[in-house]
């Protein structure tokens, strides 16, 4: 079962289609840039993340680290920033959540083979 | 920065330049076609025409009515291309060229898109004005993306075909292509 800071409720999920509809591309530029991430660190996981949970504490971070690259650099934040952190946190949460099966399967289910 | 998700969604786009539309009903009106033989057709309730593309591989993952009748979304993804393809449909007051639907886009497009465009070009392609851009980047994660919109005007409709790709390289553009020279407008008989 997908762990709940990573799922997404109904209210969210037509939040992000009202994100997918209104903002064309960005839900794919996210997508892409956390399904470049998980190709980079999930590899180096393997024998150490041994646990669904364990997967779930990785993709939370994860997200938080996507939404972290994103923020603004600059002094304070704009209503526009907060909008894209918003949605940028919303997209990623769903892409971990999209990713984690094969994940468990990749970490957890090695193992347990 | 604040981020946070409340169970009503992101209230915080709510007084924002970033307001998010809610206006779409989500009614399936029946006239589209899924791209199961590969091609979508899209029209609007009273319309006397359909557009059409041919869009193999790609599955249809919204069509959406405003609850007016007045507007029409498609969304639809190509998994093996990673090519995403949008055609959005609305009435306006007046009669509108395919310029003009392109001119009112971009105006609105550099208004609040989320996104900082490169290599902005517009070009004509037969009745289509397109309108292209490159987005390198998302506040700081690459992406490479390229975007493309395609605005067909007829009586007083835009329609608005969106394409984009991410980690573009220059032989994709084929597959823009294709789906381009593919895009036709068909008189309904019987209308």
């Amino acid at each position: 079962m997908t762990d709940a800071r990573l799922t997404l409720t109904a209210d969210e999920h037509a939040a992000l289609l009202r994100i997918t509809r209104e903002f064309p591309g960005l839900v794919a530029a996210i997508e892409a840039h956390v399904a470049r991430l998980l190709d980079e660190t999930v590899p180096r996981l393997q024998g150490l993340v041994t646990t669904e949970g364990g997967v779930d504490d990785v993709l939370t971070r994860l997200v938080e680290r996507v939404v972290a690259l994103a923020a603004p650099q600059h002094e304070g934040s704009s209503v526009a920033d907060d909008a894209c952190g918003v949605m940028t946190l919303l997209i990623a949460r769903n892409a971990a959540a999209r990713a984690r099966d094969g994940i468990v399967q990749r970490l957890v289910g090695a193992k347990r083979n | 920065m604040m981020v946070g998700i409340g169970r009503n969604g992101p209230a915080v786009l709510a007084g924002g330049s970033l307001l998010l539309a809610a206006l779409w009903a989500g009614v399936a009106s029946g006239e589209t076609l899924a791209p199961t033989n590969g091609r979508l057709t899209v029209t609007l309730p009273g319309l006397s025409w359909v557009v059409t593309l041919d869009a193999p591989g790609f599955e249809l993952e919204a069509d959406e009515t405003h609850s007016d009748g007045r507007g029409r979304y498609l969304h639809a993804v190509n998994r093996q291309t990673d090519v995403i393809l949008s055609v959005r449909l609305e009435r306006s007051s007046t009669g509108r060229s395919a310029r003009a639907c392109r001119e009112a886009a971009w105006a609105a497009l550099r208004a609040r898109s989320p996104f900082q465009m490169h290599d902005v070009r517009t070009s004509e392609r037969g009745r289509l004005a397109v309108l292209e851009y490159h987005v390198p980047e998302f506040r700081g994660l690459a992406v490479r993306q390229k975007h493309l919109n395609a605005f067909l005007g007829k009586d007083d409709v835009c329609v608005d075909m969106h394409l984009s790709k991410v980690r573009f390289s220059p032989e994709d553009g084929r597959l823009f292509d294709e789906l381009l020279g593919s895009v036709k407008l068909i008189e309904r008989l019987g209308l």
